[in-house]
Protein backbone atom coordinates (compact mmCIF):
# COMPACT_ATOMS: atom_id res chain seq x y z
CA UNK A 1 0.00 0.00 0.00
CA UNK A 2 2.78 2.31 0.69
CA UNK A 3 4.49 1.82 -2.49
CA UNK A 4 1.07 2.63 -4.32
CA UNK A 5 1.51 6.05 -2.76
CA UNK A 6 5.20 6.57 -3.65
CA UNK A 7 5.82 4.66 -6.92
CA UNK A 8 8.86 2.32 -6.62
CA UNK A 9 12.39 3.80 -7.86
CA UNK A 10 12.60 0.32 -9.16
CA UNK A 11 9.68 -1.37 -10.84
CA UNK A 12 11.19 -4.78 -11.76
CA UNK A 13 13.55 -5.30 -8.78
CA UNK A 14 10.50 -5.01 -6.37
CA UNK A 15 8.68 -6.95 -8.25
CA UNK A 16 11.42 -9.79 -8.25
CA UNK A 17 11.13 -9.68 -4.78
CA UNK A 18 7.74 -9.67 -4.92
CA UNK A 19 7.41 -12.49 -6.36
CA UNK A 20 10.07 -14.47 -5.09
CA UNK A 21 8.42 -13.85 -1.29
CA UNK A 22 5.19 -15.40 -2.82
CA UNK A 23 6.58 -18.15 -4.15
CA UNK A 24 8.41 -18.95 -0.99
CA UNK A 25 5.04 -19.41 0.91
CA UNK A 26 3.81 -21.18 -1.54
CA UNK A 27 0.12 -20.32 -3.66
CA UNK A 28 -2.33 -18.68 -2.04
CA UNK A 29 -0.92 -19.01 1.43
CA UNK A 30 -2.68 -17.33 4.69
CA UNK A 31 -2.03 -17.40 8.30
CA UNK A 32 -5.20 -18.22 10.31
CA UNK A 33 -5.14 -15.01 11.48
CA UNK A 34 -5.88 -13.79 7.94
CA UNK A 35 -2.37 -12.59 6.79
CA UNK A 36 -1.82 -13.19 3.80
CA UNK A 37 1.54 -10.57 2.65
CA UNK A 38 3.89 -13.36 1.59
CA UNK A 39 6.68 -11.27 3.30
CA UNK A 40 5.01 -11.44 6.84
CA UNK A 41 4.62 -15.62 6.40
CA UNK A 42 7.09 -17.82 7.40
CA UNK A 43 8.51 -19.73 4.70
CA UNK A 44 8.24 -23.44 4.73
CA UNK A 45 6.03 -23.95 7.51
CA UNK A 46 3.19 -26.22 7.14
CA UNK A 47 0.13 -24.79 7.86
CA UNK A 48 1.00 -21.24 7.09
CA UNK A 49 1.88 -19.04 10.02
CA UNK A 50 2.31 -15.32 9.83
CA UNK A 51 5.75 -14.04 12.02
CA UNK A 52 3.54 -12.59 14.53
CA UNK A 53 1.35 -15.70 15.40
CA UNK A 54 4.48 -17.66 15.81
CA UNK A 55 6.57 -15.42 17.98
CA UNK A 56 2.95 -15.28 20.24
CA UNK A 57 3.01 -19.03 19.88
CA UNK A 58 6.28 -18.84 21.33
CA UNK A 59 5.95 -16.16 23.96
CA UNK A 60 7.92 -13.69 22.17
CA UNK A 61 6.87 -10.03 21.75
CA UNK A 62 5.59 -9.43 18.28
CA UNK A 63 6.70 -5.99 18.05
CA UNK A 64 10.17 -5.40 16.38
CA UNK A 65 12.34 -2.27 16.74
CA UNK A 66 12.68 -1.02 13.31
CA UNK A 67 16.28 0.84 12.61
CA UNK A 68 14.01 3.81 9.97
CA UNK A 69 17.08 4.94 8.51
CA UNK A 70 19.10 1.48 8.28
CA UNK A 71 21.10 0.05 11.03
CA UNK A 72 24.14 1.63 9.15
CA UNK A 73 23.00 5.42 9.00
CA UNK A 74 21.45 6.15 12.37
CA UNK A 75 20.67 3.99 15.61
CA UNK A 76 17.48 5.53 16.61
CA UNK A 77 14.29 2.81 16.22
CA UNK A 78 10.69 2.56 16.37
CA UNK A 79 8.35 -0.09 17.53
CA UNK A 80 6.60 -1.45 14.86
CA UNK A 81 4.22 -4.95 14.50
CA UNK A 82 6.74 -7.33 13.03
CA UNK A 83 4.33 -8.33 10.19
CA UNK A 84 4.51 -4.81 8.87
CA UNK A 85 8.20 -4.50 9.80
CA UNK A 86 8.83 -7.44 7.41
CA UNK A 87 6.23 -7.11 4.63
CA UNK A 88 6.04 -2.79 4.65
CA UNK A 89 8.96 -1.49 5.80
CA UNK A 90 12.19 -3.42 5.22
CA UNK A 91 10.65 -3.89 2.05
CA UNK A 92 10.60 -0.26 1.81
CA UNK A 93 13.93 0.07 2.79
CA UNK A 94 15.10 -3.03 -0.20
CA UNK A 95 13.85 -0.06 -2.71
CA UNK A 96 16.39 2.27 -1.32
CA UNK A 97 20.33 2.47 -3.48
CA UNK A 98 22.23 0.26 -1.67
CA UNK A 99 24.71 2.35 -1.41
CA UNK A 100 22.41 4.52 1.20
CA UNK A 101 21.19 1.41 2.65
CA UNK A 102 24.82 0.03 3.61
CA UNK A 103 26.53 2.94 3.31
CA UNK A 104 29.75 0.78 4.24
CA UNK A 105 32.33 3.66 4.63
CA UNK A 106 30.02 6.08 7.08
CA UNK A 107 29.38 8.60 4.82
CA UNK A 108 27.73 11.65 6.58
CA UNK A 109 25.49 12.49 3.21
CA UNK A 110 24.61 9.25 2.88
CA UNK A 111 23.39 8.51 6.37
CA UNK A 112 21.41 11.94 5.79
CA UNK A 113 19.91 10.36 2.46
CA UNK A 114 19.26 7.40 5.04
CA UNK A 115 17.26 9.95 7.09
CA UNK A 116 15.48 11.28 4.91
CA UNK A 117 14.31 8.14 3.01
CA UNK A 118 13.41 6.27 6.36
CA UNK A 119 11.21 9.17 7.35
CA UNK A 120 9.65 9.43 4.16
CA UNK A 121 8.70 5.42 4.42
CA UNK A 122 7.92 6.22 8.23
CA UNK A 123 5.47 8.81 7.68
CA UNK A 124 3.99 6.94 4.38
CA UNK A 125 3.21 4.23 6.74
CA UNK A 126 1.85 5.86 9.36
CA UNK A 127 -0.39 7.90 6.69
CA UNK A 128 -1.73 4.28 5.49
CA UNK A 129 -1.87 2.88 9.21
CA UNK A 130 -3.15 6.03 11.48
CA UNK A 131 -5.15 8.78 8.84
CA UNK A 132 -6.32 6.61 5.31
CA UNK A 133 -8.82 4.43 7.38
CA UNK A 134 -10.33 7.77 8.91
CA UNK A 135 -10.87 9.39 5.02
CA UNK A 136 -12.52 5.27 4.01
CA UNK A 137 -14.43 5.48 7.71
CA UNK A 138 -15.83 9.30 6.86
CA UNK A 139 -16.92 8.18 3.44
CA UNK A 140 -18.84 4.97 4.61
CA UNK A 141 -20.30 7.05 7.11
CA UNK A 142 -21.61 9.98 4.95
CA UNK A 143 -22.98 7.37 2.74
CA UNK A 144 -24.83 5.55 5.54
CA UNK A 145 -26.50 9.08 6.93
CA UNK A 146 -27.17 9.79 3.61
CA UNK A 147 -29.19 6.64 3.19
CA UNK A 148 -30.99 7.52 6.54
CA UNK A 149 -31.59 11.14 6.69
CA UNK A 150 -31.68 11.92 2.93
CA UNK A 151 -29.57 14.55 1.33
CA UNK A 152 -28.28 17.72 3.11
CA UNK A 153 -28.83 15.85 6.20
CA UNK A 154 -25.94 18.05 7.82
CA UNK A 155 -28.72 20.65 7.55
CA UNK A 156 -29.57 22.07 10.92
CA UNK A 157 -27.46 20.28 12.97
CA UNK A 158 -23.93 20.80 14.82
CA UNK A 159 -21.81 19.38 11.99
CA UNK A 160 -23.64 22.10 9.31
CA UNK A 161 -20.72 24.43 9.86
CA UNK A 162 -17.93 22.27 8.62
CA UNK A 163 -19.92 22.02 5.59
CA UNK A 164 -17.86 23.76 3.10
CA UNK A 165 -19.08 27.09 1.74
CA UNK A 166 -20.52 27.92 -1.27
CA UNK A 167 -21.57 30.46 -3.66
CA UNK A 168 -25.30 31.08 -4.23
CA UNK A 169 -26.05 30.26 -7.76
CA UNK A 170 -26.65 33.37 -10.09
CA UNK A 171 -30.34 33.55 -10.88
CA UNK A 172 -31.04 34.22 -14.76
CA UNK B 1 -46.28 -14.37 -47.23
CA UNK B 2 -45.28 -17.78 -47.36
CA UNK B 3 -44.19 -19.65 -44.33
CA UNK B 4 -40.99 -20.30 -43.60
CA UNK B 5 -39.17 -23.61 -43.87
CA UNK B 6 -37.62 -24.53 -40.64
CA UNK B 7 -34.43 -26.15 -40.66
CA UNK B 8 -32.47 -27.70 -37.73
CA UNK B 9 -28.48 -26.59 -38.77
CA UNK B 10 -25.41 -27.60 -36.72
CA UNK B 11 -23.54 -25.42 -34.46
CA UNK B 12 -20.76 -25.46 -32.62
CA UNK B 13 -19.92 -23.41 -29.81
CA UNK B 14 -16.17 -22.76 -28.41
CA UNK B 15 -15.67 -22.82 -24.74
CA UNK B 16 -13.20 -21.81 -22.57
CA UNK B 17 -14.09 -22.77 -19.04
CA UNK B 18 -12.23 -20.55 -16.52
CA UNK B 19 -11.62 -22.87 -13.20
CA UNK B 20 -11.76 -21.11 -9.58
CA UNK B 21 -8.73 -21.48 -7.90
CA UNK B 22 -10.58 -23.17 -4.85
CA UNK B 23 -11.72 -25.70 -7.03
CA UNK B 24 -8.98 -26.49 -9.14
CA UNK B 25 -8.42 -30.26 -9.21
CA UNK B 26 -5.20 -30.45 -10.80
CA UNK B 27 -4.25 -34.21 -11.66
CA UNK B 28 -0.53 -33.19 -12.21
CA UNK B 29 2.04 -30.62 -10.88
CA UNK B 30 2.56 -28.94 -14.25
CA UNK B 31 -1.16 -26.53 -14.75
CA UNK B 32 0.05 -23.04 -15.83
CA UNK B 33 -0.78 -20.33 -14.28
CA UNK B 34 -0.57 -16.30 -15.76
CA UNK B 35 2.20 -14.76 -14.83
CA UNK B 36 1.52 -11.15 -13.00
CA UNK B 37 4.88 -9.53 -14.62
CA UNK B 38 5.09 -9.21 -18.41
CA UNK B 39 7.85 -8.19 -19.94
CA UNK B 40 7.57 -6.81 -23.50
CA UNK B 41 10.69 -6.83 -25.89
CA UNK B 42 12.00 -6.09 -29.63
CA UNK B 43 14.88 -5.64 -31.20
CA UNK B 44 16.94 -4.44 -34.31
CA UNK B 45 20.05 -5.63 -35.69
CA UNK B 46 22.45 -4.43 -38.08
CA UNK B 47 21.94 -5.13 -41.54
CA UNK B 48 24.87 -7.02 -42.19
CA UNK B 49 25.94 -11.11 -42.18
CA UNK B 50 26.14 -10.66 -38.29
CA UNK B 51 23.27 -9.03 -37.92
CA UNK B 52 24.07 -8.01 -34.12
CA UNK B 53 21.93 -6.15 -32.15
CA UNK B 54 21.97 -2.40 -32.77
CA UNK B 55 18.87 -1.16 -30.36
CA UNK B 56 15.86 -2.71 -28.75
CA UNK B 57 12.76 -1.65 -26.90
CA UNK B 58 11.28 -3.18 -23.88
CA UNK B 59 8.19 -2.60 -21.62
CA UNK B 60 7.57 -3.92 -17.95
CA UNK B 61 3.85 -4.87 -17.33
CA UNK B 62 2.91 -5.47 -13.98
CA UNK B 63 -1.28 -6.15 -13.13
CA UNK B 64 -1.87 -4.56 -16.13
CA UNK B 65 0.06 -1.24 -15.96
CA UNK B 66 3.18 -0.49 -17.52
CA UNK B 67 5.78 -0.06 -14.83
CA UNK B 68 8.62 0.53 -16.49
CA UNK B 69 9.66 1.33 -20.73
CA UNK B 70 13.05 1.76 -22.35
CA UNK B 71 15.47 1.59 -24.77
CA UNK B 72 18.80 -0.70 -24.84
CA UNK B 73 21.72 -0.76 -27.03
CA UNK B 74 24.66 -2.67 -28.70
CA UNK B 75 27.23 -0.98 -29.38
CA UNK B 76 26.79 2.18 -31.63
CA UNK B 77 28.72 4.63 -33.33
CA UNK B 78 28.86 8.18 -31.62
CA UNK B 79 26.50 9.43 -34.49
CA UNK B 80 24.44 6.49 -33.11
CA UNK B 81 24.67 7.83 -29.80
CA UNK B 82 23.66 11.37 -30.28
CA UNK B 83 20.68 10.31 -32.17
CA UNK B 84 19.53 7.88 -29.39
CA UNK B 85 19.83 10.76 -26.88
CA UNK B 86 18.21 13.30 -29.10
CA UNK B 87 15.10 10.57 -29.48
CA UNK B 88 15.10 10.19 -25.50
CA UNK B 89 15.14 13.87 -24.98
CA UNK B 90 11.98 14.02 -27.22
CA UNK B 91 10.02 11.14 -26.25
CA UNK B 92 8.43 10.31 -22.62
CA UNK B 93 7.88 6.11 -21.91
CA UNK B 94 4.41 5.14 -21.07
CA UNK B 95 4.30 4.50 -18.21
CA UNK B 96 1.92 5.17 -15.34
CA UNK B 97 4.81 6.25 -13.00
CA UNK B 98 4.94 9.77 -12.20
CA UNK B 99 8.85 9.61 -13.45
CA UNK B 100 7.86 9.46 -17.13
CA UNK B 101 11.73 9.34 -18.35
CA UNK B 102 12.41 7.01 -20.76
CA UNK B 103 15.34 4.46 -19.49
CA UNK B 104 18.35 3.93 -21.51
CA UNK B 105 20.59 1.01 -20.50
CA UNK B 106 23.61 -1.29 -22.08
CA UNK B 107 22.74 -4.33 -23.83
CA UNK B 108 24.79 -6.05 -20.82
CA UNK B 109 22.40 -4.18 -18.24
CA UNK B 110 19.08 -5.34 -20.35
CA UNK B 111 20.52 -8.68 -19.83
CA UNK B 112 20.60 -8.45 -16.19
CA UNK B 113 17.05 -7.14 -16.06
CA UNK B 114 15.96 -10.23 -18.28
CA UNK B 115 17.35 -12.62 -15.80
CA UNK B 116 15.72 -10.81 -12.80
CA UNK B 117 12.77 -10.35 -14.39
CA UNK B 118 12.37 -13.72 -16.42
CA UNK B 119 13.81 -15.95 -15.01
CA UNK B 120 14.07 -14.99 -11.36
CA UNK B 121 10.81 -13.40 -11.16
CA UNK B 122 9.21 -15.96 -13.63
CA UNK B 123 7.80 -12.88 -15.55
CA UNK B 124 6.45 -13.76 -19.34
CA UNK B 125 8.39 -12.48 -22.26
CA UNK B 126 6.50 -11.94 -25.15
CA UNK B 127 7.78 -10.86 -28.61
CA UNK B 128 6.95 -10.90 -32.47
CA UNK B 129 9.28 -13.64 -33.62
CA UNK B 130 10.55 -13.92 -30.27
CA UNK B 131 13.18 -16.63 -31.11
CA UNK B 132 15.08 -14.23 -33.47
CA UNK B 133 15.30 -11.40 -30.83
CA UNK B 134 16.43 -13.98 -28.37
CA UNK B 135 19.21 -14.60 -30.66
CA UNK B 136 20.38 -11.28 -31.52
CA UNK B 137 20.79 -10.72 -27.55
CA UNK B 138 22.71 -14.33 -27.80
CA UNK B 139 26.68 -14.09 -26.89
CA UNK B 140 27.61 -17.73 -28.23
CA UNK B 141 25.16 -20.43 -29.96
CA UNK B 142 25.59 -24.14 -29.85
CA UNK B 143 23.29 -27.41 -30.92
CA UNK B 144 20.75 -28.23 -28.04
CA UNK B 145 20.78 -31.13 -26.25
CA UNK B 146 17.54 -33.19 -24.85
CA UNK B 147 14.34 -32.50 -24.93
CA UNK B 148 15.31 -29.43 -27.49
CA UNK B 149 17.85 -31.76 -29.60
CA UNK B 150 18.04 -30.49 -33.25
CA UNK B 151 17.13 -26.87 -32.05
CA UNK B 152 19.56 -24.10 -31.17
CA UNK B 153 20.74 -23.12 -27.29
CA UNK B 154 22.16 -19.36 -26.84
CA UNK B 155 24.26 -18.14 -23.88
CA UNK B 156 23.11 -15.09 -23.33
CA UNK B 157 24.95 -14.33 -19.95
CA UNK B 158 28.33 -13.83 -19.92
CA UNK B 159 31.21 -12.98 -16.94
CA UNK B 160 34.86 -11.19 -18.09
CA UNK B 161 37.51 -13.56 -16.33
CA UNK B 162 40.66 -12.03 -15.05
CA UNK B 163 42.20 -11.88 -18.53
CA UNK B 164 39.43 -9.62 -19.23
CA UNK B 165 38.13 -12.21 -21.86
CA UNK B 166 34.47 -12.64 -22.11
CA UNK B 167 32.63 -16.17 -20.93
CA UNK B 168 29.60 -17.47 -20.82
CA UNK B 169 28.35 -17.64 -17.41
CA UNK B 170 27.41 -20.81 -16.56
CA UNK B 171 25.76 -19.85 -13.39
CA UNK B 172 22.97 -18.58 -15.57
CA UNK B 173 20.60 -20.82 -17.67
CA UNK B 174 20.69 -20.51 -21.38
CA UNK B 175 17.87 -20.76 -23.68
CA UNK B 176 16.88 -23.32 -26.06
CA UNK B 177 14.92 -22.88 -28.98
CA UNK B 178 13.17 -25.49 -31.57
CA UNK B 179 11.59 -24.55 -34.24
CA UNK B 180 8.50 -27.10 -35.36
CA UNK B 181 7.97 -25.41 -38.72
CA UNK B 182 7.77 -21.31 -39.52
CA UNK B 183 4.99 -20.24 -37.07
CA UNK B 184 5.49 -22.15 -34.14
CA UNK B 185 8.95 -23.00 -31.71
CA UNK B 186 9.46 -24.34 -28.54
CA UNK B 187 11.28 -22.28 -26.56
CA UNK B 188 13.02 -22.93 -22.99
CA UNK B 189 15.53 -22.34 -20.31
CA UNK B 190 18.13 -25.16 -19.65
CA UNK B 191 19.43 -26.13 -15.91
CA UNK B 192 22.41 -23.72 -14.49
CA UNK B 193 24.73 -24.15 -12.34
CA UNK B 194 24.29 -24.22 -8.13
CA UNK B 195 20.68 -22.82 -8.69
CA UNK B 196 19.28 -21.11 -5.51
CA UNK B 197 16.85 -22.57 -3.10
CA UNK B 198 13.84 -20.11 -4.93
CA UNK B 199 14.47 -20.98 -8.29
CA UNK B 200 13.71 -24.77 -7.45
CA UNK B 201 10.68 -24.45 -6.03
CA UNK B 202 8.22 -25.64 -8.67
CA UNK B 203 5.42 -23.13 -10.57
CA UNK B 204 2.48 -23.26 -8.81
CA UNK B 205 3.45 -24.89 -5.41
CA UNK B 206 1.44 -24.52 -2.62
CA UNK B 207 4.04 -25.88 -0.10
CA UNK B 208 6.60 -23.69 -1.08
CA UNK B 209 8.85 -26.55 -0.96
CA UNK B 210 12.37 -26.32 -3.29
CA UNK B 211 12.28 -29.90 -5.28
CA UNK B 212 15.91 -31.00 -5.95
CA UNK B 213 16.50 -31.04 -9.50
CA UNK B 214 13.78 -28.98 -10.81
CA UNK B 215 14.29 -26.64 -13.65
CA UNK B 216 12.63 -23.64 -14.43
CA UNK B 217 11.10 -23.70 -18.11
CA UNK B 218 10.64 -19.87 -18.45
CA UNK B 219 7.34 -18.39 -19.90
CA UNK B 220 7.98 -17.29 -23.41
CA UNK B 221 5.21 -15.80 -25.76
CA UNK B 222 5.68 -15.43 -29.67
CA UNK B 223 3.11 -13.26 -31.11
CA UNK B 224 3.88 -15.02 -34.51
CA UNK B 225 2.48 -18.19 -33.20
CA UNK B 226 -0.24 -16.15 -30.91
CA UNK B 227 -1.64 -14.46 -34.08
CA UNK B 228 -1.60 -17.78 -36.39
CA UNK B 229 -3.35 -19.39 -33.32
CA UNK B 230 -5.86 -16.42 -33.62
CA UNK B 231 -6.38 -16.01 -37.23
CA UNK B 232 -4.91 -19.22 -38.85
CA UNK B 233 -2.68 -16.68 -40.67
CA UNK B 234 0.56 -16.55 -41.06
CA UNK B 235 1.63 -12.84 -39.98
CA UNK B 236 4.11 -10.12 -40.58
CA UNK B 237 4.71 -7.77 -37.79
CA UNK B 238 3.03 -5.12 -39.88
CA UNK B 239 0.41 -7.57 -41.14
CA UNK B 240 -0.41 -8.38 -37.74
CA UNK B 241 -0.38 -5.28 -36.48
CA UNK B 242 -2.96 -4.17 -38.70
CA UNK B 243 -4.95 -7.22 -39.05
CA UNK B 244 -5.72 -6.44 -34.66
CA UNK B 245 -6.11 -2.96 -35.31
CA UNK B 246 -2.58 -1.81 -33.42
CA UNK B 247 -2.27 1.88 -33.70
CA UNK B 248 1.03 3.02 -33.49
CA UNK B 249 2.49 -0.75 -34.63
CA UNK B 250 5.44 -1.34 -36.58
CA UNK B 251 6.77 2.04 -38.19
CA UNK B 252 10.40 0.36 -39.28
CA UNK B 253 13.85 1.91 -37.73
CA UNK B 254 15.36 5.02 -39.41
Amino acid sequence: MTREIFPTRNAAAAHRRKSVAARRVGLGAACACGEKRPEALIPNVNPPICAACQRTALGKSAVDKHHFASKANNATTIHVPVNDHRAELSTAQADWPQSTLRNIEGSPLLAAAGCVRGFVDTILYLIERGLLWIAELLENLDEFLMKQLGPGWWIGTEVEQFAPKRKPHAKS
Amino acid sequence: MPNPEIRSLPIAVRVYPQQLFGEMVSRSNTFWMEPPGILVIHTVARRDARQKLLIGSYQFIESDRCREEGLFYGDLSSAESRRLKKYTAQHFANTDSRARRLRVITQREFLKLLYELVYKARCLVVGFNLPLHLSRLAFDSAPARGFFAGGFSFGLWTYTDKKGRERPNKFRPRICVKYIDRKRSLIGFTARNSPDQEDLIPEGSRSGEPKPGYRFPGHFLDLRTLGFALADEVFSLESACAAFGVELGHQGAS
